[in-house]
């Protein structure tokens, strides 16, 4: 089979690295230390907060135990850190390391938070799922802050565009309810805050430890997908005027004036893309947002869309993909495979993206992130104008 | 590839080297890298858990490029608990229906390996039913052997500076030689002798590479040499008769060895260690294969008259850059020697050669006093060799750093942009490529004659305004990455050492 998606490891790894004072220790082999990271250099190269027992073959022999009580010695020792997340892999979950004995002996001034990720056992979303669960035992009961606050659950680590979209997720709330916690992008200081917050919006993955912040601190929560252009924004504030009683119709005609104004000069190109049958394959919060935006906002048609966790067989969307109409496909740099195969355009928007940067402010949520994710689109279809003779032979 | 610093481009934004300093590729990165060398419809099997799969894909030794062709026998708990042996013959199966690909290639992961699974009888069976599928051995578990740098350095201390004798080292685990390996033992058939041909193996050849080993082809080619086949950048029908050639000129010794075994097939090992480099290096390469191929004689002219056409083509150019001054500064001792062998030959003078050696780089190195003195032994002879004997700083500070750079034209060999605004223009290293053709040769003395007369001093670059310096060069100094450094080396290189 190809595969759609990562695996459990991979998820807890973009569950955790993105936790300001923390570190990951990978109680495994090299090969996930180094694939994990290659994804993570491509976000931000100059905050590397990850590192690996390299579990070798004496390890598979004696056991593992030893190696990893020597890395979080050296971790605590160079580092300092508050926490360390370790991570279980394949190999240390088949040679049966006790990994909690290991941790539990540690006398080191770091808290230990154990997260078993072995690949084998799960995909990207059951490890994310999993690693941020066990953040709850960061947690203790605080009062409900007497504002409105809400903590964001499912950004993963190295999701493309995770910092700009941030920002613009916060711009979305127009200050009328404040952004408590996001993860996982945040500090310690700031997770030990979360259950002050009086609500917990999920955007799709982040269900376990919403269901565990509610049984321990009574913090209702609401299940959204990822909140592309105004209709994604539109479910945010529904969600938000339900649970705290707000008015945010002025930001929803603000919205639609900024995006009408902002994209009036390729009036025309919206025109264009107008009924244009396009597929898309994305983690399943990613993926409905994304298709929503594309079908009610640019009026495009989805020919085919896939949630990458439902999928046992990339090459079974690509086939799907193959037999439609499709002109534009949205997904991963992974999915450049299909798009060169179909000269297509690609737009890349769903983890992991390794071959498009991010420096800049520009998100793709929020009325600014309308008109980037636009721009961007219209970008990648001119840049795919491959016909460089005769048109027409 | 027309533009080769495009290429070069390509493969430096991709940050390996970056990714190196915090850890090392899973040797399943090798294997797929050569596999995705092949010509023809190869279609790469992982026999492991559903995340190999995917991110195989990307950190595939690839740069940004992924492998596409990449399947995984997904296996799952229940695998490991009855073994995968049947999940792996469906995966073989399924490409086979979908893809119909003229090889499969099975490569093992640490799970498989720890499982003990027998590919190679998978392999074996899938062959009898006609499908082609070749198998991937694991020498050791996860990873290459991590000893190897720093043996090699204790045998390149011993190494003549000329290069009249070899460093012919075996890499161990590496990923990208198992599968070569296994094309040896499982893919490639006996044929019968092709007189006056060589294979090249392609890969590893660094700045300006793809071009050069057509030139090499080219070249061969007037001596009335063919280059049968690129190993493994080639169609698989061919390299099935990569047998049929009388040498290979390769880059990795383990597998040319085994094809020595094999076939008879007699090789040419084409170490870094100097014996290659600048203009004569050139000639001696050529040299060489002839002797190895039994026609030397008839070479001989023909190398001595590109040799002398490299030498009146770049006349003019040398003679510019005999007139300037050059500062040497080289990070470790083990480039200073050949830095300085390339830089005589371009016609280059060094007159100060400055050597960083960090505490970080003596450990990592495992640089004894002994070995350390052996290497700065090679550095005296190359300065007494090719640059007139001129001083050697070890480790000079800002003021002495100053003090040179106040007396040279240009500072040479290094690309560590904290020098910049030390009181002379850096050259980038980029700029001078080490290569084996004689028109590579003349490029690297063109190119650094333009480099040097448009020298100019970058005192606002924008790197510079980031915590970077010299000792720690090229990791940014601001954040988490120096722990995440020296956590690396000790779980990794030092191991044994119960360092607190």
């Amino acid at each position: 089979m190809k595969t759609a998606d990562g695996c459990k490891l991979f998820g807890a790894h973009q569950a955790l690295t993105g936790i300001q004072g923390g570190v990951v220790l990978l109680h495994s082999v090299v090969g996930c230390n180094f694939g994990s990271m290659a994804f993570h250099a491509a976000c931000d190269m100059a905050d590397i907060r990850q590192t690996c027992t390299v579990i070798s073959d004496s390890d598979v022999i004696f056991g593992g135990e030893e190696s990893l009580s020597r890395a979080l010695r050296h971790a605590e020792e160079l580092c300092s850190p508050e926490v360390i997340f370790l991570v279980t892999g394949c190999v240390s979950d088949i040679i049966q390391d006790d990994v909690h004995s290991a941790a539990k002996a540690f006398q080191g001034r770091a808290r230990v938070v154990t997260v078993e990720a072995a690949g084998y056992r799960g995909g990207l979303e059951d490890g994310y799922e999993a690693a941020l669960t066990s953040l709850s035992e960061l947690m203790s009961p605080l009062p409900t802050a007497e504002t409105p606050a809400i903590n964001l659950l499912g950004l993963g680590a190295d999701d493309h565009r995770a910092g700009p979209d941030l920002e613009a997720l916060r711009g979305l709330l127009h200050g009328k309810v404040r952004l408590n916690t996001v993860l996982s992008r945040c500090s310690l200081e700031e997770l030990r805050r979360a259950p002050s917050a009086g609500l917990n919006v999920v955007l799709g993955r982040g269900v376990g430890l919403a269901r565990e912040m509610e049984r321990r601190f009574g913090i209702p929560f609401e299940v959204l997908d990822y909140p592309y252009g105004l209709t994604g924004a539109e479910g945010l504030w529904h969600c938000l005027e339900r649970r705290f009683g707000l008015d945010f119709s002025e930001e929803l005609a603000s919205f639609r004036r900024r995006t009408a104004e902002g994209l009036r000069p390729v009036y025309s190109y919206l025109q264009a893309l107008y009924g244009m049958p396009v597929s898309l394959i994305g983690s399943g919060a990613r993926s409905r947002g994304m298709a929503r935006f594309l079908i009610r906002e640019l009026g495009m048609e989805v020919a085919c869309q896939a949630e990458r966790e439902a999928l046992t067989d990339l090459e079974d969307f690509f086939d799907r993909v193959r037999a439609s109409e499709t002109a534009v496909l949205f997904g991963s740099s992974f999915e450049a495979e299909l798009a060169e195969e179909l000269e297509i355009p690609l737009l890349r928007y769903d983890y992991p993206v390794f071959d498009r940067l991010c420096v800049t402010c520009r998100p793709y949520v929020g009325a600014d992130g309308t008109l980037c994710l636009t721009e961007d689109l219209l970008n990648e279809i001119m840049g795919t104008w491959n016909q460089k003779g005769a048109l027409y032979q | 590839m027309h533009q080769p610093f495009f290429d070069d481009l390509r493969t430096l934004m991709y940050p390996s080297a970056l990714l190196h300093t915090f850890g090392v590729n899973g040797k399943v990165s090798g294997s797929v890298g050569a596999a995705g060398e092949i010509g023809g419809g190869v279609v790469v099997i992982l026999h492991g858990p559903r995340g190999c799969g995917f991110h195989y894909r990307h950190s595939a030794r690839r740069r940004h490029q992924p492998f596409y062709p990449l399947l995984c026998s997904d296996l799952t708990e229940r695998e490991i608990i009855c073994g995968g042996a049947d999940a792996l013959r469906r995966t073989v199966s399924e490409a086979w229906d979908r893809y119909r690909p003229a090889l499969i290639l099975i490569v093992p992961t640490p799970v498989s390996d720890i499982l003990n699974e027998d590919i190679r009888a998978v392999a074996e069976a899938s062959r009898t039913q006609g499908i082609r599928v070749a198998a991937v051995q694991s020498e050791l578990f996860s990873h290459r052997d991590k000893n190897y740098s720093r043996t090699r350095v204790r045998e390149l201390a011993r190494q003549k500076i000329t290069g009249d004798n070899r460093l012919e080292l075996e890499l161990k685990g590496c990923g990208f030689t198992e599968a070569l390996w296994a094309l040896v033992e499982q893919v490639m058939e006996p044929q019968p002798p092709l007189p006056r041909s060589v294979n090249i193996e392609t890969v590893g050849w660094g700045s300006e590479g793809t071009l050069v080993l057509k030139e090499i082809g080219s070249f061969l080619g007037q001596c009335g040499i063919t280059v049968h086949c690129w190993i493994p950048s080639a169609p698989l029908e061919l390299l099935i008769t990569a047998p049929a050639a009388r040498l290979n000129l390769v880059k990795r010794v383990r597998w040319a060895r085994r094809m020595k075994e094999r076939f008879g097939t007699d090789y040419l090992h084409l170490g870094g260690a100097g014996r290659y480099t600048g203009l004569e290096g050139i000639a001696l390469f050529y040299r060489d294969i002839g002797e190895k191929l039994g026609l030397l004689d008839e070479m001989e002219p023909l190398i001595a008259a590109e040799t002398e056409k490299a030498l009146a083509q770049t006349e003019t150019a040398r003679r510019t850059l005999a007139d300037y001054r050059c500062a040497l500064v080289c990070r470790g001792l083990q480039t200073a020697p050949l830095r300085l062998k390339l830089y005589a030959s371009l016609g280059l003078p060094i007159s100060h050669i400055c050597l960083i050696l960090t505490p970080e780089m003596r450990r990592e190195m495992a640089l004894t006093p002994e070995l350390e003195a052996q290497l700065m032994d090679r550095i005296q002879d190359a300065a007494g060799l090719y640059a007139g004997g001129s001083p050697i700083l070890l480790n000079p500070g800002e003021a002495e750093l100053r003090e040179v750079f106040a007396v040279v034209d240009a500072v040479v060999g290094t690309g560590d942009v904290t020098l910049e605004g030390l009181g002379a223009p850096l050259i980038p290293a980029m700029s001078e490529t080490v290569s084996l053709s004689f028109e590579s040769y003349v490029r690297n003395v063109f190119r650094l004659c333009d480099r040097l007369s448009a020298r100019t001093a970058r005192d606002e670059l924008i790197l510079n305004r980031m915590p970077f310096q010299t000792r720690y060069y090229p990791l940014y100094d601001g954040s988490e990455s120096l722990w995440a450094k020296e956590m690396w080396e000790r779980m990794w290189l030092y191991r044994k050492e119960d360092v607190q």
